[in-house]
């Protein structure tokens, strides 16, 4: 009977559970930190990642490369990055397919990308450079969002998909995203995942979410619920070698319920291929 | 629309936050991202500046939150850096109450100091086998220097460790400052006295512990001169603040 398992199962390292990551006894195979955090000159923040890193892989994720700024990257920023992958030598490098920053101006929020054939060019030349600059593959997440800009040409997935062609980046394919962003504007969200060319999904992000009085809200805060569960038992199957990991930002709870929800994704990844398709 | 012409849109819109300046991307969407914008810089201020807060009170912190909020935009591509000029904000809502500005020049200090550049220390052993007049003396990357107005250590304790009633506010000398470094990993400061401060401001300026002992020798004679600087030396080797 054949079987799909992703290969790793990880957690996003938050502030409370520090200690347990530097004890190097919690049972995951690879932690995530989001890369700002870590991109300062010195002191505790890097030595604490460097004293993780011995024990875990680490996957740098990142908030703040606003791949889709109409005047384009910062170079500094790219630079300050690639110093610490060079240390950290990560198991992944991602960020977000989404824009932070125009002009003097830097939001440091994720915002929405007119899906059309310019922003698709603009991206590519924007993720060719961010992975000549770290001298690697960047993984591009699928953003949660709360509206659609004017323009668009293509769905979400397509744009992705034409990215990952033209670029060779990979995805980190976040499932709880997939479920608000449909959820927010109407669309089936298993269509998502099955127009998405899942060959390039190399990390897959679980996370919670909020209702807000319209929309739901990508927060963080809460457990995966049942909906996204769905979705990766849908999709997983599907994909072939992808390290899973719970993204929690707030309302953190103690590391040993998030590693009671990151052995319901493994069950759900040792199910039969025919039980969980 | 132009991808440019819509983000610019956009940011003019988060900035302002006026429904005047909402572009026609749909409203919910839109108010869901302008609260993401500010209750993340609010929190980001509440993070950065805990001390502060703790002193004037939540209220007042939330009404200088936003006002900083109102008038200063994030720039840089970390969002740690969107407070440093909070203690300005601070300075002109609370001009009769210098220590509020102080006590957030400190805690931006502390936390610069905490994520200086890392670098190894001159032991005590190794400071007599050294030829100081040839050495350049290098402090670490971590030391710092704040000018403060009033007495923002007494504060500072009280906040920290205290339970009686706070220490009154007394404004300090002209020239009085703290030394902030990081030791160990964590941050940490003490008052300076007014030689020690020049001292302290001639090395950094210089790297020169030669032209340090010329000044001293001058204003005190050799003898007192030279030993107030040796005393220096050893406190600063001390601290943990003299760059190997």
């Amino acid at each position: 009977m054949a079987i799909t398992l992703p290969s790793r199962f990880g957690l996003g390292m938050r502030r409370p559970h520090y200690a347990d990551f530097l004890a190097h006894d919690a049972a995951v195979d690879f932690v995530e930190v989001i890369s700002e955090n870590f991109m300062v000159d010195g002191g505790r923040p890097r030595d604490i990642l460097r004293r993780v890193r011995e024990g875990y892989p680490v996957a740098l994720h990142g908030v703040s490369m606003s791949l889709g700024s109409a005047d384009g990257l910062d170079t500094a920023y790219l630079r300050r990055l690639r110093a610490l992958v060079d240390e950290i030598e990560p198991l992944f490098v991602s960020d977000h397919l989404s824009w932070s920053r125009i002009g003097e101006f830097n939001s440091h929020d994720l915002l929405p990308l007119p899906y059309d054939r310019a922003t698709l060019d603009l991206l590519c030349d924007a993720v060719d450079q961010a992975q000549a600059a770290l001298g690697r593959t960047l993984l591009i997440e699928n953003p949660s969002s709360y509206l659609v800009l004017p323009g668009a040409e293509m769905r979400e997935w397509e744009f992705l998909n034409a990215l990952t062609q033209r670029t060779g980046c990979g995805l980190l394919l976040d499932v709880n995203n997939v479920f608000v962003s449909a959820s927010n504007h109407g669309f089936d969200p298993y269509a998502y995942l099955d127009g998405l060319v899942l060959e390039h999904v190399r990390q897959i992000h679980l996370a919670g979410h909020s209702h807000g009085r319209e929309l739901l809200i990508d927060s963080h805060d809460q457990p995966v619920p049942h909906s996204v569960w769905s979705l990766y038992a849908h999709v997983l199957p599907r994909i072939t070698g992808a390290a899973t990991m719970i993204e929690r930002d707030d309302d953190i709870p103690p590391l040993a319920e998030l590693l009671d929800e990151l052995d319901i994704a493994r069950s759900i990844a040792a199910r039969p291929l025919a039980a969980a398709a | 629309m132009t991808l440019a012409e819509t983000q610019s849109a956009f940011a003019v819109f988060l900035r302002s936050g006026e429904e005047a300046d909402a572009p026609p991307f749909g409203s919910a969407g839109l108010q869901i991202y302008l609260n993401n914008y500010r209750s993340q810089l609010i929190a980001c201020l509440e993070a950065s500046y805990p001390r502060t807060r703790q002193w004037i009170g939540d209220d007042a912190f939330l009404h200088a939150a936003v006002n900083h909020i109102d008038c200063v935009h994030p720039r840089s591509w970390t969002l740690d850096a969107y407070g440093h000029d909070f203690a300005d904000t601070l300075d002109a809502l609370f001009p009769d109450d210098p220590e509020v500005h102080d006590l957030a020049m400190l805690e931006r200090t502390l936390e610069r100091a905490f994520v200086a550049a890392d670098g190894d220390t001159v032991t005590i052993a190794a400071v007599a086998s050294t030829d100081w007049d040839v050495q350049p003396l290098h402090f670490t990357s971590s030391t710092l220097l704040l000018p403060v107005k009033t007495n923002v250590a007494d504060l500072w304790s009280w906040l920290t460790e205290g339970e009686d009633a706070p220490p009154s506010v007394q404004r300090v000398e002209a020239g009085t400052v703290l030394l902030v470094w990081r030791r160990n990993g964590d941050s940490r400061f003490r008052a300076v006295g007014a030689a020690e401060a020049r001292a302290l401001a001639l090395i950094l300026s210089t790297s020169n512990f030669g032209a340090l002992c010329e000044r001293l020798v001058a204003e005190h004679g050799f003898e007192d001169g030279a030993r107030s600087a040796g005393l220096l030396l050893r406190q600063w080797v001390s601290d943990g603040i003299v760059a190997a």
